[in-house]
């Protein structure tokens, strides 16, 4: 097997912060392959976003990597590389889609500028040549004429037709890999479902590998093929999207898949509540001892609060981090 | 959908020069009225001349009149460009003018200039550093030279520069011997006098526009788009002008505002440094009840305060498509 796209392992990102020592990520590896899609699922606050942020060396100021901490990236690691070498990946090899399109976009700058630049800035094209691949991407991300659309401004388009010039910024130049954080989140509902079309077919027509970073369980059925899950910093559990729905084996994956709603559930006539995880994420200052979800856990015993479990193999592609894997008779039915 | 912004914004041009003139009307009638009910007319510190005469000069120039009827007189003349005479230099108001506004604006230009280029490239430096030494150090420094009263930072530089020191004139435009000197020396000697009242007037501009450049440039550093910027694999130059371009649109604005402050500020330095200009001239005349010159000058701040803002807008639309309608 040939080495994968991306591999990052025991990324850990800390702040130091009045209350202490933020482990925002804390230990985090996986790996991503060419042309695979690969979703990071998890609450607000678990290090998903940072981990995302991390792979382009984009850490916002204060926050120190750990040395141990290795991001490879087509043979580079990114972590050390220097700035040039570094920029010559961002936008080109690696790029990133933002959450809030909103404010993602510069407001005084034209849509067809912003796209150009990606393509000013790492090919020798002309300005005239970057427009026109500018314009010619921006029809292909679905914004209808396009030419006309890439003289306005951010301000003058829709939620949604901002998204599209977002994808269109990431993917002008082909990227092997695209890192896509919330892409869909800020917009409606129906908007939704046609950026996450649109991804797939560009996907498909580009090769690339795309990481999804969400909190949607949702989004993560629709397109990708592997899930890791974090809580705290930490991935608890790693598995193929089939295998992750089926048989979900941390209680924290259970919790989140059973408070999705789903229309079978609504059209019970027994009117079963929607569950929730009791609790909140703790802060990334005091992660509990032992395993960090224990206090939301409906199975927690003694051990957890002692022994901090690993990230262990129950399947060829399935990891979990929880003592059941060890002690399955301690679940609670 | 795109006649009819365009049709709304010229009707909005149409409504913002109404809206400036009604400022300048209001503000010369103001001062026509304060300066005729200031104590004295134009002759009254004429004391080497009997108080009778005096009382016919005034009459003969219809200061005796009541003020109604002398306003009514005034704004005919104006309405068709004449400025009266002024009493003081014993020539008309306009030709006075033409004299000194333009020494005032080679100053104002000149500290203008000086002051948005070096105010904003500090602004932006400092902006993307906040809280470092460097930026804590700039800070102070700005906010010492912005508090400090620009008469008696001229008056310090006078102190320093030209009594202690003798580096440099303290006053004036010119030596007296300018007349005599060659043309290599007398561009030297004209740039030796203007160094200390730029100096005065630039530094509390520059203090000015860093402070808000600054700001404006903090805030734009910390917008998700500058990390958009960088993550499309901008140098850091790029990234900055990514947020400078949007830091821009405050800074614009306060240009247009500061035009007019500037002159204010030019009436004590010209003071100080007895600059000939309109500054100058606008505090002679109000001393010497030169009734017709003041206003005159009055008016002449005015025009400038409402072009001033008439350009903030037109240029704050040139840098933000948000506001160009």
């Amino acid at each position: 097997m040939t080495s994968p796209l991306l591999s990052v392992s025991d990324l850990r990102v800390s702040f130091q912060t009045d209350a202490g020592v933020a482990r925002a990520v804390d230990g985090v590896s996986f790996t991503v392959s060419a042309g695979e899609t690969v979703g990071i699922v998890g609450e607000s606050g678990c290090g998903k976003t940072l981990t995302a942020l991390s792979l382009l060396r984009l850490i916002p100021s204060g926050g120190k990597l750990a040395p141990s901490s290795r991001v490879e990236f087509e043979g580079a690691d990114m972590l050390s590389i220097p700035e040039r070498e570094l920029r010559a990946v961002r936008g080109r090899r690696m790029a990133m889609i933002f959450q809030e399109p909103m404010t993602a976009l510069n407001p005084v700058l034209t849509v067809g500028d912003q796209v150009a630049e990606v393509v000013r800035v790492h090919t020798k094209r002309s300005r005239s040549e970057a427009w026109a691949l500018a314009v010619a991407m921006l029809a292909r991300v679905g914004i209808p004429d396009a030419a006309a659309r890439a003289a306005q401004y951010p301000h003058e388009l829709s939620g949604g037709m901002r998204q599209r010039v977002m994808i269109a910024m990431a993917l002008v130049l082909e990227p092997a890999l695209v890192i896509a954080d919330e892409p869909t989140t800020a917009l409606d509902v129906t908007i939704q479902a046609q950026i996450l079309e649109l991804l797939r077919e560009l996907r498909e027509r580009i090769g690339m590998a795309v990481l999804l970073i969400t909190h949607d369980l949702g989004v993560v059925a629709e397109m990708a093929s592997r899930v890791l899950v974090m809580y705290a910093g930490e991935v608890v559990e790693e598995a193929p999207v089939e295998s992750l729905f089926a048989q979900p084996i941390h209680p924290y994956t259970e919790g989140l898949l059973a408070a999705v709603p789903s229309l079978a559930l609504a059209s019970q006539t027994t009117q079963e509540r929607l569950r929730t995880i009791p609790g909140t994420v703790p802060p990334p200052t005091a992660w509990p001892s032992g395993c960090r979800f224990r206090d939301r856990c409906e199975h927690a015993w003694e051990r957890c609060a002692t022994d901090a479990p690993a990230l262990v193999q129950v399947q060829p592609a399935h990891r979990v981090r929880c003592h059941l894997v060890q002690e399955p008779e301690r679940r609670r039915t | 959908m795109l006649s009819r912004p365009k049709r709304a914004h010229s009707s909005r041009v149409v409504a913002r020069l109404l809206q400036s003139l009604f400022v300048v009307w209001a503000a010369a009638t103001a001062a026509f009225v304060l300066m005729r009910l200031a104590p004295g007319d134009p002759y009254t510190t004429r004391i080497d001349v009997p108080a009778n005469e005096r009382a016919q000069w005034s009459a003969q120039r219809g200061f005796d009149q009541p003020i109604p009827v002398q306003y009514v007189k005034w704004l005919r003349n104006l309405a068709v460009g004449d400025f009266g005479q002024s009493s003081y230099f014993k020539r008309p108001v306009l030709d006075v003018l033409r004299d000194v506004l333009p020494r005032t604006l080679l100053l104002m230009s000149l500290a203008l200039t000086a002051s948005v280029l070096l105010g904003m490239a500090i602004g932006a430096w400092q902006g993307t550093r906040v809280g470092t030494t460097g930026d804590s150090l700039l800070s102070t420094g700005s906010l010492l030279a912005y508090s400090v009263p620009e008469f008696w930072l001229g008056i310090l530089l006078v102190q320093l520069f030209a009594q202690s020191l003798g580096w440099l004139p303290a006053s004036g435009m010119v030596s007296t011997e300018y007349e005599y000197l060659p043309l290599s020396a007398r561009i030297v000697d004209r740039l030796r006098h203007l160094v200390l009242p730029l100096t005065a007037l630039t530094l509390l501009g520059t203090s000015l526009f860093a402070r808000f450049q600054r700001s404006s440039m903090r805030d734009a550093w910390n917008e998700p788009f500058v990390q958009t910027a960088r993550a499309k694999g901008l140098t850091e130059r790029g990234v900055r002008w990514h947020a400078w371009r949007t830091a821009l649109v405050p800074v614009v604005t306060m240009f247009g505002l500061m035009f007019p402050s500037l002159l204010g500020g030019a009436v004590f330095v010209e003071s100080i440094f007895s600059w000939p200009g309109m500054g100058h001239t606008a505090v002679l005349a109000v001393n010497a009840r030169d009734y017709n010159l003041a206003v005159a000058a009055v008016i002449v701040g005015s025009v400038m305060t409402v072009s001033g803002s008439l350009l903030a807008d037109v240029l704050q639309r040139a840098v933000d498509p948000r506001t160009a309608a």
